[in-house]
């Protein structure tokens, strides 16, 4: 006989699933959670009536009407809480996590601190908590953040690849699948993208991809409803920031100018009395090249990329692997100029330093620039070069140290240990020193021994060792060549400095990990970098 | 918290009354429906919420049990039907309070199917099959609580039975 099972009307009265017999606890809990949450939205929602809505900033008036539908739409599709704004075809999302409270007035978040989150349409945003504030996930789209400024924490935009905190500002931040792009309006915000932190002053903007088409801030804010408010507080911004600038400045080509004679190219200084080679676009601020009186500076020979590098605080290697100042035409590489400036009264725009040797035995005082010299520099280099710049993160070659699986090698120093290197060069704080076949410290850190590679090798090194303390260390390796910098290789059977270490055949990559038990690897990593988008020959004196 | 105004005090005590007093019906109708705890907790944020922004809608002001209802199934059976690709069947574990009297242990290919089957069905044959298997109506509280005769509950309820049947053999085979 054919078994039939359970009719369809046994199976309807045993079958369906019940929550009838559920506990009268458990009930309630669920009850209780679930008034709470509509009367937190309903809270929500009432916000459309906020007086501020109706009178204040030009708001919209969409989700008054369609605040309803809203709310239907959103809990319907129950996309894990995700409310769901809808204007026309437009549709923003929004997702509160960790209970963080916000209320909506018009296109805008106001959280609970006061601070306001405007939102593009298509754009998603999730709010959490942060360990010392609220973190905006922004997931695309773009928005721009009225930051109220937060007594005891930060506010956190964070896109895919990079996070801004702040402290009480007005930016603006596009997080797109190719990378994010961040713009500030009024006041500061860093952007830490990977192991890379960058500051943003008003009108700056930095983006973490090349092919990401950059715009004017203006432009970029042009969508909000604020528009207007937001390009007048740019421009506020940018003229209430007292900025530092030259009494009078007289700038002048080089006279000893590349075309003056003598070699050319491959190095050759045409007889410059600075001493800088032609194809040198980078000059130490040393007394060479800068030298203060100290109401006057006088800079000698030094090309516009060489003064962007020190008024932006920018490490020149622009022969080497990690160029961090890309772009422009190429006489400002070459071409050297003499500006004579005076100083303003007020804070120092130097520092002395360390005695510099002059040769012959003399010596004078290191001049080391201050902030405030580098934002004279920046003004002048705005003002007279029409200098226009933009930041970006890019992945850049690099090498990254860290302890090799066997473990390091090192000797740590002790007091009694010496100070000085074979070659007689004696600090009270230590010793280091490199050349192409050998590296060597006493009571150096690994961060020292990091910048020594960096010096090395021309491209950036970071210390991941995560090794503390201070050590003694002297390692032997074959010849370094570097084609872009540094001496060639000798020929064999060349006479070596006296006191010099033994050569070795040995490559610097595994001298390190055999001597010190270090690793040195290749890697790539996002760098900020900035692109020189516009510059000019000087305007007349 | 939120520096928004306060609700209204008599609006918000007149919605916390009648939440508390329909809640655990709306519930366990969502709950049927749907099969799934998550999706009722839903259910109730949409239909209370759908309730409070139009101020207590005028035809739930004074009966609002058939209206709550019928919001709960038709919340309900949109979730289900949103989320059509879903293979409940492979979710039945949420099924976490099926009847203990019954011979359909949780997992129950048959009883899984039925979930299925009903948001096949148009809402006034899942509103009839709720509240008679449910919630325990006769037709006449039932054809009551809907405010059609008896006659159409009966009929309905025959159909939907017999659709319910020949959804599932489909679905079932030889297994009902």
């Amino acid at each position: 006989m054919k078994h039939r099972g359970p009719d369809i009307d046994e199976l309807l009265k045993h079958g369906l699933p019940s929550a009838s017999s559920r506990p009268k606890e458990y009930m309630d809990s669920i009850s209780n959670r679930a008034l709470e949450q509509l009367l937190s939205k309903a809270r929500t929602i009432e916000a459309i009536d906020d007086p501020e809505a109706k009178s204040g900033m030009p708001v919209l008036g969409f989700l008054r009407r369609w605040a309803p539908v809203l709310v239907a739409v959103a809990l319907l599709l129950a996309i894990a809480g995700v409310e769901v704004w809808r204007q026309n075809n437009t549709i923003a999302g929004i997702e509160s996590a960790d209970g963080v409270p916000y209320r909506v007035v018009g296109n805008t978040l106001v959280l609970e601190d006061g601070s306001r989150v405007e939102l593009r349409e298509h754009s998603e945003i999730r709010l959490e908590r942060a360990d010392d504030g609220v973190k905006i996930r922004l997931k695309k789209g773009s928005v721009i953040v009225n930051a109220a400024k937060q007594p005891a924490g930060h506010l956190y935009v964070q896109t895919r690849d990079v996070t801004v905190s702040v402290v009480g500002t007005v930016f603006f931040v596009n997080a797109e699948e190719e990378g994010s792009r961040v713009a500030v309006i009024e006041g500061e915000v860093r952007v830490k993208h990977g192991e890379t932190e960058s500051t943003l002053k008003p009108g700056e903007q930095i983006s973490t991809n090349p092919s990401i088409p950059a715009l004017p801030v203006k432009e970029e804010v042009g969508w909000s409803r604020n528009a207007d408010a937001h390009i007048a507080l740019l421009l506020q911004s940018a003229t209430a920031v007292p900025r530092d600038a030259f009494e009078l400045a007289s700038i002048r080509p080089t006279a000893f100018s590349h075309d003056g004679g003598g070699e050319r190219g491959a190095g050759g200084n045409a007889g410059r009395r600075s001493g800088r080679p032609y194809d040198d676009p980078c000059t130490d601020a040393g007394p060479f090249f800068l030298k203060f009186d100290p109401s006057r500076v006088d800079i000698t020979d030094v090309p516009v990329y060489g003064l962007i590098a020190w008024a932006q605080g920018i490490e020149c290697k622009p022969r080497y692997g990690s160029d961090f100042l890309i772009g422009g035409p190429n006489w400002i590489r070459t071409d050297g100029y003499d500006i004579q400036a005076n100083i303003p009264p007020g804070p120092a725009a130097y520092t002395e330093g360390r005695d510099f040797s002059m040769g012959a035995g003399r010596t004078m005082k290191e001049q080391i620039m201050t902030v405030r010299f580098r934002n004279m520099l920046q003004s002048l280099l705005k003002e007279r070069f029409q200098l226009v710049l933009r930041k970006e993160i890019r992945e850049m070659p690099a090498f990254v140290l860290t302890a090799a699986q066997s473990g390091a090698k090192l000797t740590p120093w002790k007091e009694g240990d010496a100070l000085c290197l074979g070659n007689g060069d004696c600090r009270r704080t230590g010793a280091s020193g490199q050349t192409p076949e050998n590296i060597s410290g006493q009571k150096q850190t690994m961060t020292r021994l990091a910048q020594q590679l960096e010096g090395l090798l021309g491209r950036t090194v970071v210390d991941r060792t995560g090794i503390t303390g201070e050590y003694n260390y002297a390692v032997s390796f074959d010849w370094v060549v570097n084609p872009s910098f540094g001496p060639p290789r000798p020929p064999a059977g060349s006479p070596r400095e006296p006191g010099s270490p033994p050569p070795s055949d040995q490559s610097l990559f595994n001298a390190l990990e055999q001597t010190l038990g270090l690793r040195l690897e290749g890697t790539k990593l996002p760098m900020e970098v900035t692109v020189i988008e516009r510059v000019e020959r000087p305007s007349e004196n | 918290m939120i520096a928004a105004a306060p609700m209204e005090e008599t609006v918000k005590r007149e919605f916390e009354e009648l939440f508390r007093e329909h809640f655990q019906f709306v519930y366990c109708t969502a709950y049927t429906v749907t099969g799934s705890s998550q999706d009722a907790e839903d259910v109730i944020q949409t239909v209370f919420m759908k309730l409070l922004q139009q101020h207590f809608l005028l035809r739930a002001r004074d009966n609002p049990k058939p209206y709550l209802y019928r919001a709960a199934i038709n919340a309900s059976l949109n979730i289900i039907r949103s989320r059509k690709r879903l293979d409940l069947t492979s979710d039945f574990d949420r099924f976490d309070t099926l009847r203990g009297d019954g011979p359909f242990a949780p997992g129950d290919a048959a009883a899984s199917s039925l979930v299925k089957a009903m948001s096949q069905l148009n809402p006034l044959a899942v509103e009839i099959l709720v509240l008679r298997y449910e919630h325990n109506y006769s037709d006449a509280q039932i054809a009551k609580m809907l405010g059609k005769s008896r006659g159409t509950i009966a009929v309905t309820l025959y159909r939907a039975r017999k659709r319910l049947k020949r959804l599932l053999q489909t679905e079932l085979g030889d297994k009902l």
